[in-house]
């Protein structure tokens, strides 16, 4: 009897134990959680350059006579499972970096959306950032 | 209580043998730059041909420019990763002038796959 109820209990500890779980995960080549603008980042004197070797390539770069864009997304995620029930947080951020004759003009960073147990749509972000 | 016993130990083999493993672009980031690359020397042509057409080929601030990626996702069950890197290729005169391995995310999970941000998904960093 003792025994039998010992096993009871450890299934009950084992499905607890592994019906839960949690994982962090981020994309992007800067961190932009924090809603400020990395502190490179100067207007009038800041050039692509720089911010090539600071950042990396962007996601999105465009240009138009003398003056360009790059854009940079930063995605951040945080998952956690318990038994049934399942928290899913999302946010996106997005660099907008504008030069003019090759020189930052405006940088600017947008709350591209959030998610709370849904997924935000990639393909829509990718289609903004386009 | 020997059912009991025969459950407990199919729960424990089903749950420590869900694993998997998933890599997606045209090179390995682990291995880093490509060994027939040479800054100065490769062309063009041979990077085409050896790792074929790139994800994006653009011209940033007047540099051709060619990005690879590549991602990797595993899971076993207890612990999974995630990372993602892009190979970018400077060019000029057609000659790679600059090759660097950037990292364009990361992620872990306990329990758990390191969330929707696994290669074969949806999302990913382009």
């Amino acid at each position: 009897m003792f025994k039998s109820v010992l096993f009871l209990w450890l299934i009950c500890i084992f499905i607890v134990v592994f019906s839960s779980g949690c994982a962090k995960s981020s994309t992007g080549k800067v961190d932009l959680s924090s809603r400020t603008v990395p502190g490179f980042l100067k207007t009038g004197t800041t050039t692509i350059e720089d911010v090539l070797e600071n950042i990396g390539e962007p996601f999105g770069y465009r240009e138009q006579g003398n003056r360009s864009a790059m854009i940079y997304l930063s995605f951040q995620e945080d998952y956690f499972n318990l038994l049934f029930t399942q928290i899913r947080m999302e946010e996106s951020h997005r660099l907008d970096l504008v030069f003019n004759k090759n020189i930052l003009e405006k940088a600017e960073i947008k709350k591209e959306g959030w998610g709370f147990g849904a997924n935000i749509d990639p393909q829509l972000i990718q289609l903004l950032a386009q | 209580m020997r059912n009991i016993k025969i459950i407990t130990a199919l729960c424990i083999i089903l749950m420590l043998s869900s694993c998997s493993i998933s890599t997606f672009g045209k090179f390995q980031a682990a291995e880093g730059i490509p060994l027939f690359i040479q800054v100065g020397k490769t062309t063009r042509t041979e990077v085409l041909d050896t790792l074929g057409e790139p994800l994006v080929h653009r011209i940033v601030a007047g540099r051709e420019t060619l990005i690879y990626n590549h991602e990797r996702g595993d899971y076993f069950f207890l612990y999974g990763t995630y990372e993602g890197n892009e190979l970018v290729l400077r060019l000029k005169n057609q000659i790679v002038v600059e090759a660097r391995i950037e990292k364009t995310g990361s992620g872990w999970g306990f329990f758990a796959p390191a969330t929707s941000n696994n290669p074969g998904t949806r999302r990913s960093a382009r």
